[in-house]
Protein backbone atom coordinates (compact mmCIF):
# COMPACT_ATOMS: atom_id res chain seq x y z
CA UNK A 1 0.00 0.00 0.00
CA UNK A 2 1.10 3.72 -0.62
CA UNK A 3 1.41 5.42 2.47
CA UNK A 4 0.71 8.74 2.89
CA UNK A 5 3.11 11.86 2.09
CA UNK A 6 0.09 13.04 0.03
CA UNK A 7 -2.78 12.18 2.29
CA UNK A 8 -3.52 15.59 3.52
CA UNK A 9 -6.83 15.35 1.83
CA UNK A 10 -7.96 12.46 2.70
CA UNK A 11 -9.77 11.16 6.30
CA UNK A 12 -7.38 9.23 7.47
CA UNK A 13 -4.80 12.21 8.25
CA UNK A 14 -6.68 15.67 8.98
CA UNK A 15 -7.63 17.09 11.92
CA UNK A 16 -11.42 16.14 13.41
CA UNK A 17 -11.23 19.74 14.10
CA UNK A 18 -11.47 20.88 10.49
CA UNK A 19 -13.73 18.27 9.22
CA UNK A 20 -17.37 18.41 8.06
CA UNK A 21 -19.90 16.41 9.13
CA UNK A 22 -19.00 13.52 6.29
CA UNK A 23 -15.29 13.35 6.16
CA UNK A 24 -14.91 12.86 9.98
CA UNK A 25 -17.36 10.41 9.68
CA UNK A 26 -15.65 8.68 6.89
CA UNK A 27 -12.42 9.14 8.77
CA UNK A 28 -14.15 7.47 12.02
CA UNK A 29 -15.27 4.90 9.75
CA UNK A 30 -11.13 4.24 8.75
CA UNK A 31 -10.23 4.24 12.47
CA UNK A 32 -12.76 1.23 13.19
CA UNK A 33 -11.89 -0.82 10.89
CA UNK A 34 -8.24 -0.52 11.59
CA UNK A 35 -8.84 -0.80 14.92
CA UNK A 36 -11.32 -3.88 15.00
CA UNK A 37 -8.87 -5.72 12.29
CA UNK A 38 -6.35 -5.59 15.93
CA UNK A 39 -3.30 -6.04 13.44
CA UNK A 40 -2.00 -2.81 14.71
CA UNK A 41 0.96 -2.33 16.99
CA UNK A 42 0.14 -0.53 20.59
CA UNK A 43 1.10 2.89 20.07
CA UNK A 44 -0.38 2.81 17.00
CA UNK A 45 -3.44 1.49 18.60
CA UNK A 46 -3.65 4.07 21.03
CA UNK A 47 -3.18 7.01 18.91
CA UNK A 48 -6.11 5.70 16.31
CA UNK A 49 -8.28 5.27 19.71
CA UNK A 50 -7.60 8.62 20.74
CA UNK A 51 -8.12 9.89 16.41
CA UNK A 52 -11.10 7.62 16.76
CA UNK A 53 -12.58 9.42 19.96
CA UNK A 54 -11.91 12.95 18.83
CA UNK A 55 -13.63 12.59 15.46
CA UNK A 56 -16.72 11.01 17.64
CA UNK A 57 -16.44 14.23 19.24
CA UNK A 58 -16.05 16.37 15.84
CA UNK A 59 -19.55 14.46 14.96
CA UNK A 60 -21.28 14.92 17.80
CA UNK A 61 -20.53 18.57 18.01
CA UNK A 62 -21.52 19.21 14.77
CA UNK A 63 -24.93 17.63 15.52
CA UNK A 64 -25.23 19.47 18.97
CA UNK A 65 -25.48 23.32 17.51
CA UNK A 66 -28.02 25.10 18.86
CA UNK A 67 -31.78 24.96 17.32
CA UNK A 68 -31.40 27.80 14.51
CA UNK A 69 -34.09 30.88 13.43
CA UNK A 70 -35.73 31.70 10.44
CA UNK A 71 -34.57 34.53 8.71
CA UNK A 72 -35.89 36.47 5.72
CA UNK A 73 -33.74 37.64 2.86
CA UNK A 74 -34.51 40.96 1.41
CA UNK A 75 -32.37 42.87 -1.11
CA UNK A 76 -30.63 46.15 0.50
CA UNK A 77 -30.05 48.96 -1.63
CA UNK A 78 -26.70 47.28 -2.51
CA UNK A 79 -28.43 44.06 -4.09
CA UNK A 80 -26.65 42.79 -0.99
CA UNK A 81 -28.68 40.24 0.87
CA UNK A 82 -30.39 41.80 3.85
CA UNK A 83 -31.60 39.44 6.55
CA UNK A 84 -34.31 39.78 9.37
CA UNK A 85 -36.09 37.85 11.42
CA UNK A 86 -39.08 35.81 10.62
CA UNK A 87 -42.47 35.19 11.63
CA UNK A 88 -44.76 32.42 9.90
CA UNK A 89 -48.07 32.75 8.64
CA UNK A 90 -49.91 31.34 11.60
CA UNK A 91 -50.68 27.78 10.76
CA UNK A 92 -54.35 27.91 11.33
CA UNK A 93 -55.39 28.46 7.87
CA UNK A 94 -54.47 24.82 7.84
CA UNK A 95 -53.36 22.38 4.59
CA UNK A 96 -49.69 21.38 3.38
CA UNK A 97 -48.96 22.39 -0.10
CA UNK A 98 -48.38 18.62 -0.77
CA UNK A 99 -51.90 17.94 -0.54
CA UNK B 1 -64.96 51.52 -68.87
CA UNK B 2 -62.11 53.15 -66.98
CA UNK B 3 -58.87 51.97 -67.04
CA UNK B 4 -56.94 51.66 -64.01
CA UNK B 5 -53.29 51.77 -62.24
CA UNK B 6 -52.26 49.02 -60.63
CA UNK B 7 -51.83 51.41 -57.62
CA UNK B 8 -55.43 51.96 -57.40
CA UNK B 9 -56.23 48.40 -58.68
CA UNK B 10 -54.48 47.49 -55.28
CA UNK B 11 -56.04 50.13 -53.22
CA UNK B 12 -60.11 49.08 -54.14
CA UNK B 13 -58.80 45.13 -53.19
CA UNK B 14 -57.64 46.76 -49.92
CA UNK B 15 -60.79 48.54 -49.58
CA UNK B 16 -62.90 45.82 -51.02
CA UNK B 17 -60.92 43.33 -48.13
CA UNK B 18 -61.05 45.89 -44.99
CA UNK B 19 -65.40 45.94 -46.13
CA UNK B 20 -66.25 42.44 -45.45
CA UNK B 21 -65.64 41.55 -41.49
CA UNK B 22 -65.23 37.77 -41.81
CA UNK B 23 -61.75 39.24 -43.48
CA UNK B 24 -60.65 40.99 -41.22
CA UNK B 25 -61.47 39.07 -37.85
CA UNK B 26 -60.99 35.71 -39.37
CA UNK B 27 -60.33 32.25 -38.13
CA UNK B 28 -58.23 29.90 -39.80
CA UNK B 29 -56.99 26.46 -39.55
CA UNK B 30 -53.99 25.63 -41.27
CA UNK B 31 -50.63 23.70 -41.44
CA UNK B 32 -47.56 25.52 -41.34
CA UNK B 33 -45.15 25.58 -44.14
CA UNK B 34 -42.09 27.59 -44.83
CA UNK B 35 -41.37 29.25 -41.12
CA UNK B 36 -38.89 32.02 -41.34
CA UNK B 37 -38.34 34.12 -38.59
CA UNK B 38 -36.65 37.36 -39.68
CA UNK B 39 -33.77 39.10 -38.08
CA UNK B 40 -36.33 42.21 -37.45
CA UNK B 41 -38.26 39.36 -35.74
CA UNK B 42 -41.37 39.32 -37.76
CA UNK B 43 -42.60 35.65 -38.81
CA UNK B 44 -43.30 34.81 -41.79
CA UNK B 45 -45.27 31.19 -43.10
CA UNK B 46 -47.63 29.66 -45.47
CA UNK B 47 -51.00 28.79 -44.12
CA UNK B 48 -51.76 25.07 -46.29
CA UNK B 49 -55.19 24.03 -46.05
CA UNK B 50 -55.22 21.12 -43.94
CA UNK B 51 -58.25 18.95 -45.16
CA UNK B 52 -58.10 16.05 -45.94
CA UNK B 53 -57.85 14.22 -49.30
CA UNK B 54 -57.90 17.55 -51.28
CA UNK B 55 -55.81 17.57 -54.40
CA UNK B 56 -56.21 21.13 -54.83
CA UNK B 57 -54.42 22.61 -51.16
CA UNK B 58 -55.28 26.43 -51.34
CA UNK B 59 -51.95 28.36 -49.96
CA UNK B 60 -51.93 31.50 -48.48
CA UNK B 61 -49.37 33.98 -46.94
CA UNK B 62 -48.97 34.88 -43.41
CA UNK B 63 -46.89 36.80 -41.76
CA UNK B 64 -46.81 37.90 -37.81
CA UNK B 65 -45.29 41.07 -36.98
CA UNK B 66 -43.00 41.59 -33.81
CA UNK B 67 -45.06 42.87 -31.38
CA UNK B 68 -47.56 39.88 -31.92
CA UNK B 69 -44.85 37.29 -31.79
CA UNK B 70 -43.49 38.70 -28.66
CA UNK B 71 -46.71 36.68 -26.70
CA UNK B 72 -45.95 33.64 -29.17
CA UNK B 73 -46.24 30.32 -26.48
CA UNK B 74 -43.92 28.00 -28.88
CA UNK B 75 -41.50 27.85 -31.60
CA UNK B 76 -43.66 27.63 -35.20
CA UNK B 77 -42.40 25.40 -37.36
CA UNK B 78 -43.25 23.42 -40.97
CA UNK B 79 -45.98 21.13 -40.45
CA UNK B 80 -47.45 21.95 -37.23
CA UNK B 81 -50.79 22.43 -37.39
CA UNK B 82 -52.43 25.31 -35.88
CA UNK B 83 -55.40 28.12 -35.59
CA UNK B 84 -54.67 31.50 -36.71
CA UNK B 85 -56.19 34.34 -36.13
CA UNK B 86 -55.84 37.68 -38.15
CA UNK B 87 -56.91 40.20 -40.68
CA UNK B 88 -56.51 40.00 -44.51
CA UNK B 89 -54.85 42.34 -46.68
CA UNK B 90 -53.24 42.78 -49.27
CA UNK B 91 -49.20 43.88 -49.52
CA UNK B 92 -49.30 46.18 -53.10
CA UNK B 93 -45.76 46.27 -52.84
CA UNK B 94 -45.42 42.94 -53.74
CA UNK B 95 -48.99 42.33 -54.87
CA UNK B 96 -49.48 39.22 -52.77
CA UNK B 97 -52.50 38.33 -50.48
CA UNK B 98 -51.35 37.97 -46.70
CA UNK B 99 -53.14 37.16 -43.72
CA UNK B 100 -51.65 39.23 -40.80
CA UNK B 101 -51.58 37.11 -37.57
CA UNK B 102 -52.16 38.80 -33.79
CA UNK B 103 -52.67 34.95 -32.17
CA UNK B 104 -51.56 31.54 -33.23
CA UNK B 105 -51.99 28.28 -31.30
CA UNK B 106 -51.14 24.98 -32.11
CA UNK B 107 -53.93 22.34 -32.87
CA UNK B 108 -54.24 19.24 -31.08
CA UNK B 109 -51.66 20.01 -28.17
CA UNK B 110 -51.90 23.60 -26.26
CA UNK B 111 -49.45 26.07 -26.37
CA UNK B 112 -47.99 25.68 -23.35
CA UNK B 113 -47.38 22.10 -23.41
CA UNK B 114 -45.68 22.36 -26.72
CA UNK B 115 -43.78 25.47 -25.57
CA UNK B 116 -42.89 23.27 -23.03
CA UNK B 117 -41.98 20.25 -25.16
CA UNK B 118 -39.79 22.43 -27.26
CA UNK B 119 -37.67 24.02 -24.55
CA UNK B 120 -37.15 21.25 -22.56
CA UNK B 121 -36.14 19.44 -26.01
CA UNK B 122 -33.35 22.45 -26.42
CA UNK B 123 -32.50 22.50 -23.00
CA UNK B 124 -31.76 18.27 -23.06
CA UNK B 125 -30.16 19.10 -26.17
CA UNK B 126 -27.69 21.45 -24.91
CA UNK B 127 -26.72 18.87 -22.20
CA UNK B 128 -28.27 20.71 -19.05
CA UNK B 129 -30.29 17.57 -17.79
CA UNK B 130 -27.16 15.84 -17.85
CA UNK B 131 -26.61 13.77 -14.38
CA UNK B 132 -22.66 14.38 -14.46
CA UNK B 133 -23.91 17.95 -14.25
CA UNK B 134 -26.21 17.64 -11.05
CA UNK B 135 -24.05 19.15 -8.06
CA UNK B 136 -24.35 16.98 -4.98
CA UNK B 137 -25.85 18.09 -1.51
CA UNK B 138 -24.70 19.22 1.41
CA UNK B 139 -24.68 16.35 4.14
CA UNK B 140 -25.37 18.62 7.08
CA UNK B 141 -26.30 22.25 5.59
CA UNK B 142 -25.54 25.02 8.46
CA UNK B 143 -27.76 27.37 6.41
CA UNK B 144 -30.79 26.62 3.83
CA UNK B 145 -32.42 29.32 1.49
CA UNK B 146 -36.11 28.67 0.43
CA UNK B 147 -37.26 30.28 -2.33
CA UNK B 148 -41.31 30.23 -2.49
CA UNK B 149 -44.05 32.53 -1.77
CA UNK B 150 -44.19 34.16 1.38
CA UNK B 151 -47.60 33.28 2.56
CA UNK B 152 -47.92 29.68 0.86
CA UNK B 153 -47.91 26.00 2.66
CA UNK B 154 -44.64 25.20 1.46
CA UNK B 155 -42.82 28.03 3.34
CA UNK B 156 -44.43 26.16 6.35
CA UNK B 157 -44.52 22.90 5.33
CA UNK B 158 -40.71 23.30 4.31
CA UNK B 159 -40.00 25.15 7.76
CA UNK B 160 -41.36 21.97 9.98
CA UNK B 161 -39.38 19.63 8.28
CA UNK B 162 -36.33 21.42 8.80
CA UNK B 163 -36.92 22.08 12.21
CA UNK B 164 -38.32 18.69 12.80
CA UNK B 165 -35.55 16.71 11.68
CA UNK B 166 -32.47 19.76 11.33
CA UNK B 167 -32.83 21.97 13.88
CA UNK B 168 -29.44 23.35 13.82
CA UNK B 169 -29.95 24.37 10.45
CA UNK B 170 -30.68 28.09 9.20
CA UNK B 171 -33.64 28.73 7.15
CA UNK B 172 -33.44 31.97 4.72
CA UNK B 173 -36.13 33.04 3.15
CA UNK B 174 -36.14 34.59 -0.36
CA UNK B 175 -40.14 35.43 -0.70
CA UNK B 176 -40.98 35.48 -4.52
CA UNK B 177 -44.64 35.32 -6.42
CA UNK B 178 -44.46 32.02 -7.68
CA UNK B 179 -47.19 32.47 -10.17
CA UNK B 180 -48.69 35.08 -12.48
CA UNK B 181 -46.94 37.46 -14.88
CA UNK B 182 -44.66 39.09 -12.47
CA UNK B 183 -43.37 35.21 -10.71
CA UNK B 184 -40.52 34.70 -13.06
CA UNK B 185 -39.03 38.05 -12.63
CA UNK B 186 -39.74 37.45 -9.12
CA UNK B 187 -37.92 33.95 -9.04
CA UNK B 188 -35.15 35.20 -10.59
CA UNK B 189 -34.43 37.90 -8.09
CA UNK B 190 -35.12 35.77 -5.22
CA UNK B 191 -32.68 33.32 -6.79
CA UNK B 192 -30.01 35.39 -7.20
CA UNK B 193 -30.72 36.83 -3.49
CA UNK B 194 -30.21 33.42 -2.35
CA UNK B 195 -27.19 32.74 -4.21
CA UNK B 196 -25.77 35.99 -2.24
CA UNK B 197 -26.28 34.95 1.48
CA UNK B 198 -24.08 32.38 2.09
CA UNK B 199 -25.98 29.24 2.02
CA UNK B 200 -25.31 25.53 1.41
CA UNK B 201 -28.53 24.72 -0.15
CA UNK B 202 -31.29 26.35 -2.29
CA UNK B 203 -34.65 24.68 -2.03
CA UNK B 204 -37.35 26.23 -4.83
CA UNK B 205 -40.37 25.18 -3.77
CA UNK B 206 -44.30 25.89 -4.53
CA UNK B 207 -47.70 23.94 -3.69
CA UNK B 208 -49.14 22.11 -6.60
CA UNK B 209 -50.81 23.72 -9.38
CA UNK B 210 -51.75 23.48 -13.05
CA UNK B 211 -49.98 23.38 -15.96
CA UNK B 212 -50.97 27.06 -16.25
CA UNK B 213 -50.34 27.97 -12.77
CA UNK B 214 -46.97 26.29 -13.07
CA UNK B 215 -45.49 28.25 -15.98
CA UNK B 216 -42.75 29.98 -13.78
CA UNK B 217 -41.16 27.06 -13.20
CA UNK B 218 -41.09 25.62 -17.20
CA UNK B 219 -39.54 29.07 -18.34
CA UNK B 220 -36.35 29.28 -19.95
CA UNK B 221 -34.76 32.10 -17.57
CA UNK B 222 -35.76 30.53 -14.49
CA UNK B 223 -34.12 27.01 -16.06
CA UNK B 224 -31.27 28.85 -16.67
CA UNK B 225 -31.42 30.99 -12.94
CA UNK B 226 -31.05 27.48 -11.48
CA UNK B 227 -28.13 26.50 -13.08
CA UNK B 228 -26.40 29.89 -12.57
CA UNK B 229 -26.84 29.11 -9.02
CA UNK B 230 -23.68 28.73 -6.59
CA UNK B 231 -25.55 26.46 -4.48
CA UNK B 232 -26.78 23.11 -5.39
CA UNK B 233 -30.71 23.30 -5.85
CA UNK B 234 -33.66 21.21 -4.58
CA UNK B 235 -36.47 21.91 -7.12
CA UNK B 236 -39.46 20.93 -5.11
CA UNK B 237 -42.83 21.77 -7.23
CA UNK B 238 -46.11 19.96 -6.28
CA UNK B 239 -47.82 19.17 -9.79
CA UNK B 240 -50.73 16.72 -10.75
CA UNK B 241 -49.12 15.20 -13.44
CA UNK B 242 -46.06 16.61 -15.74
CA UNK B 243 -42.53 17.40 -14.63
CA UNK B 244 -41.86 21.19 -14.88
CA UNK B 245 -38.39 22.38 -16.52
CA UNK B 246 -37.11 23.44 -12.97
CA UNK B 247 -37.09 20.28 -12.16
CA UNK B 248 -35.21 18.67 -15.10
CA UNK B 249 -32.36 21.29 -14.14
CA UNK B 250 -32.60 20.98 -10.86
CA UNK B 251 -29.50 19.11 -8.81
CA UNK B 252 -32.34 16.97 -7.29
CA UNK B 253 -36.15 16.85 -7.41
CA UNK B 254 -38.92 16.70 -5.31
CA UNK B 255 -42.79 15.52 -6.02
CA UNK B 256 -43.19 18.34 -2.95
CA UNK B 257 -41.61 20.91 -1.10
CA UNK B 258 -42.00 19.05 2.32
CA UNK B 259 -40.06 15.95 0.18
CA UNK B 260 -37.50 18.83 -0.80
CA UNK B 261 -36.80 19.74 2.52
CA UNK B 262 -36.25 16.18 3.36
CA UNK B 263 -33.63 15.66 0.80
CA UNK B 264 -32.02 18.92 1.67
CA UNK B 265 -31.40 17.86 5.31
CA UNK B 266 -30.70 14.80 7.44
CA UNK B 267 -32.26 13.73 9.79
CA UNK B 268 -30.34 14.25 13.54
CA UNK B 269 -31.67 11.77 15.41
CA UNK B 270 -30.87 9.44 13.00
CA UNK B 271 -27.47 10.66 13.32
CA UNK B 272 -26.99 10.42 16.61
CA UNK B 273 -28.05 7.23 16.57
CA UNK B 274 -25.68 6.46 13.89
CA UNK B 275 -22.88 8.23 15.56
CA UNK B 276 -23.26 6.55 19.40
CA UNK B 277 -23.31 3.26 17.51
CA UNK B 278 -19.81 4.03 16.11
CA UNK B 279 -18.68 5.53 19.33
CA UNK B 280 -19.63 2.25 20.66
CA UNK B 281 -17.62 0.33 17.83
CA UNK B 282 -14.85 2.34 19.04
CA UNK B 283 -14.78 1.74 22.55
CA UNK B 284 -15.67 -1.79 21.67
CA UNK B 285 -12.89 -2.05 18.72
CA UNK B 286 -10.38 -0.66 22.03
CA UNK B 287 -11.41 -2.71 24.18
CA UNK B 288 -11.30 -5.48 21.38
CA UNK B 289 -7.60 -4.62 21.24
CA UNK B 290 -6.72 -4.67 24.57
CA UNK B 291 -8.09 -7.63 25.10
CA UNK B 292 -6.54 -9.83 22.09
CA UNK B 293 -3.28 -8.28 23.65
CA UNK B 294 -3.99 -9.58 26.99
CA UNK B 295 -5.16 -12.70 25.11
CA UNK B 296 -1.45 -12.80 23.79
CA UNK B 297 0.12 -12.05 27.02
CA UNK B 298 -1.88 -14.95 28.83
CA UNK B 299 -0.92 -17.61 26.38
CA UNK B 300 2.81 -16.26 27.07
CA UNK B 301 2.54 -16.28 30.75
CA UNK B 302 1.02 -20.27 30.33
CA UNK B 303 4.11 -20.78 27.79
CA UNK B 304 7.05 -19.77 30.39
CA UNK B 305 5.08 -21.63 33.27
CA UNK B 306 5.14 -24.88 31.64
CA UNK B 307 8.55 -24.12 31.03
CA UNK B 308 9.47 -23.17 34.99
CA UNK B 309 7.69 -24.95 37.38
CA UNK B 310 4.99 -23.08 39.60
CA UNK B 311 7.50 -23.82 42.81
CA UNK B 312 11.12 -22.80 40.77
CA UNK B 313 9.25 -19.66 40.03
CA UNK B 314 8.26 -19.41 43.91
CA UNK B 315 11.99 -20.32 44.81
CA UNK B 316 12.89 -17.70 42.52
CA UNK B 317 10.52 -15.08 44.06
CA UNK B 318 11.90 -15.65 47.38
CA UNK B 319 15.69 -15.72 45.82
CA UNK B 320 14.91 -12.35 44.23
CA UNK B 321 13.35 -10.95 47.45
CA UNK B 322 16.58 -12.57 48.76
CA UNK B 323 18.54 -10.59 47.06
CA UNK B 324 16.57 -7.31 47.17
CA UNK B 325 17.51 -7.43 50.96
CA UNK B 326 21.17 -8.19 50.27
CA UNK B 327 21.89 -5.35 47.94
CA UNK B 328 20.22 -3.22 51.09
CA UNK B 329 22.49 -4.67 53.03
CA UNK B 330 25.48 -4.22 50.95
CA UNK B 331 24.25 -0.54 50.06
CA UNK B 332 24.10 0.17 53.66
CA UNK B 333 28.01 -1.44 54.52
CA UNK B 334 28.84 0.25 51.86
CA UNK B 335 27.59 3.57 53.09
CA UNK B 336 28.81 3.13 56.38
CA UNK B 337 33.06 1.60 55.45
CA UNK B 338 32.82 5.06 53.52
CA UNK B 339 31.67 7.11 56.10
CA UNK B 340 34.12 5.11 58.13
CA UNK B 341 36.97 5.42 55.89
CA UNK B 342 35.69 9.30 55.69
CA UNK B 343 36.20 9.31 59.94
CA UNK B 344 39.93 7.85 59.29
CA UNK B 345 40.98 9.94 57.04
CA UNK B 346 39.73 12.89 58.92
CA UNK B 347 41.85 11.62 61.93
CA UNK B 348 44.83 11.01 59.53
CA UNK B 349 44.26 13.82 58.10
CA UNK B 350 44.13 15.42 61.53
CA UNK B 351 47.61 14.23 62.36
CA UNK B 352 49.24 15.86 59.65
CA UNK B 353 48.03 19.13 60.80
CA UNK B 354 51.25 21.63 61.85
CA UNK B 355 50.63 21.81 65.94
CA UNK B 356 50.89 17.34 66.39
CA UNK B 357 54.05 17.06 64.35
CA UNK B 358 55.53 20.17 66.06
CA UNK B 359 55.05 17.90 69.36
CA UNK B 360 56.28 14.97 68.07
CA UNK B 361 59.32 16.61 66.50
CA UNK B 362 59.87 17.82 70.47
CA UNK B 363 59.48 14.18 71.84
CA UNK B 364 61.67 12.81 69.19
CA UNK B 365 64.78 15.41 70.35
CA UNK B 366 63.93 14.89 73.93
CA UNK B 367 64.47 11.13 73.19
CA UNK B 368 67.76 11.66 70.89
CA UNK B 369 68.72 14.33 73.89
CA UNK B 370 68.65 11.19 76.19
CA UNK B 371 70.35 8.65 73.50
CA UNK B 372 72.89 10.74 73.59
CA UNK B 373 73.39 11.10 77.04
CA UNK B 374 73.60 7.48 77.93
CA UNK B 375 75.99 7.20 74.96
CA UNK B 376 78.43 9.86 76.80
CA UNK B 377 81.12 8.81 78.57
CA UNK B 378 80.86 11.40 81.39
CA UNK B 379 77.58 9.35 82.02
CA UNK B 380 79.70 6.05 82.39
CA UNK B 381 81.60 8.03 85.04
CA UNK B 382 78.64 9.21 87.03
CA UNK B 383 77.44 6.11 87.40
CA UNK B 384 80.92 4.93 89.60
CA UNK B 385 83.02 4.06 86.40
CA UNK B 386 86.42 5.56 85.77
CA UNK B 387 88.99 6.28 82.98
CA UNK B 388 92.24 5.18 83.53
CA UNK B 389 95.42 6.37 81.12
CA UNK B 390 99.18 6.55 81.34
CA UNK B 391 99.74 9.71 82.06
CA UNK B 392 103.13 9.96 79.99
CA UNK B 393 100.75 9.13 76.38
CA UNK B 394 97.39 9.63 77.70
CA UNK B 395 97.19 5.62 76.60
CA UNK B 396 93.55 4.48 78.33
CA UNK B 397 94.97 1.53 79.91
CA UNK B 398 92.83 -1.83 79.33
CA UNK B 399 95.20 -4.69 80.50
CA UNK B 400 97.22 -4.52 83.51
CA UNK B 401 100.30 -6.43 82.08
CA UNK B 402 100.77 -3.47 79.85
CA UNK B 403 101.40 -1.50 82.55
CA UNK B 404 105.19 -0.71 84.71
CA UNK B 405 105.80 -0.32 88.44
CA UNK B 406 106.55 2.93 88.79
CA UNK B 407 104.29 4.52 86.03
CA UNK B 408 102.50 7.61 86.50
CA UNK B 409 98.67 6.74 85.85
CA UNK B 410 95.57 9.77 85.63
CA UNK B 411 92.71 8.47 86.56
CA UNK B 412 89.18 10.44 85.57
CA UNK B 413 86.27 10.10 87.89
CA UNK B 414 83.33 12.10 87.23
CA UNK B 415 84.47 15.29 88.89
CA UNK B 416 88.15 15.42 89.06
CA UNK B 417 91.38 13.18 88.33
CA UNK B 418 93.62 11.33 90.56
CA UNK B 419 97.42 11.36 89.90
CA UNK B 420 99.02 7.99 90.86
CA UNK B 421 101.75 5.20 91.08
CA UNK B 422 102.04 1.91 90.20
CA UNK B 423 103.06 -0.04 93.22
CA UNK B 424 102.15 -3.45 92.10
CA UNK B 425 100.93 -4.76 88.72
CA UNK B 426 98.43 -8.17 88.64
CA UNK B 427 98.26 -9.61 85.51
CA UNK B 428 94.94 -11.64 84.27
CA UNK B 429 95.67 -14.56 86.10
CA UNK B 430 95.36 -13.34 89.54
CA UNK B 431 92.60 -10.94 89.53
CA UNK B 432 89.24 -11.13 88.12
CA UNK B 433 88.31 -8.95 85.22
CA UNK B 434 87.48 -5.49 87.00
CA UNK B 435 90.30 -2.99 85.39
CA UNK B 436 91.35 -0.50 88.05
Amino acid sequence: MERDQTATEEPGSAEPEGMDYESALAALDLVLVSLEDGQVPLEQAMGLYERGVRLVRRCSGLLDGAERRVTELTAGGDGLPRERPLVLDSDEEGGSADG
Amino acid sequence: MRVLQVGELASLIKAALVAEPELQDAYVEAELGDCHLSSAGHWYFNLKDCRPGGTDRSVLRAAMFRKEARTLQFEPRTGMRVLAHGSVSIYPAAGSLQIYLDRLEPQGVGALALAFQQLVARLEQEGLFAPERKRPLPFLPRRLAVVTSRHGAALRDVVHVVQRRCPITEIVVAPTLVQGDDAVREILAALELAGRAAVDVVLLVRGGGSLEDLQAFNSEAVARAIIACPFPVVVGVGHETDTSVADFVADRRAPTPSVAAELAVPDLAGLRVDLSRRSLRLRRGGEAWVAGERRQLVATEGRLSRLAPALRLATGRIDLDLRQVRLAQAVRRLLSRERTGLGARLGLLQAQGPGRRLLQAREEFAGRVGRLEALSPLAVLGRGYSITVDDADARVLRDASEVRLGTTLRTRLQRGQLLSQVSEVRPESEGGSNGA
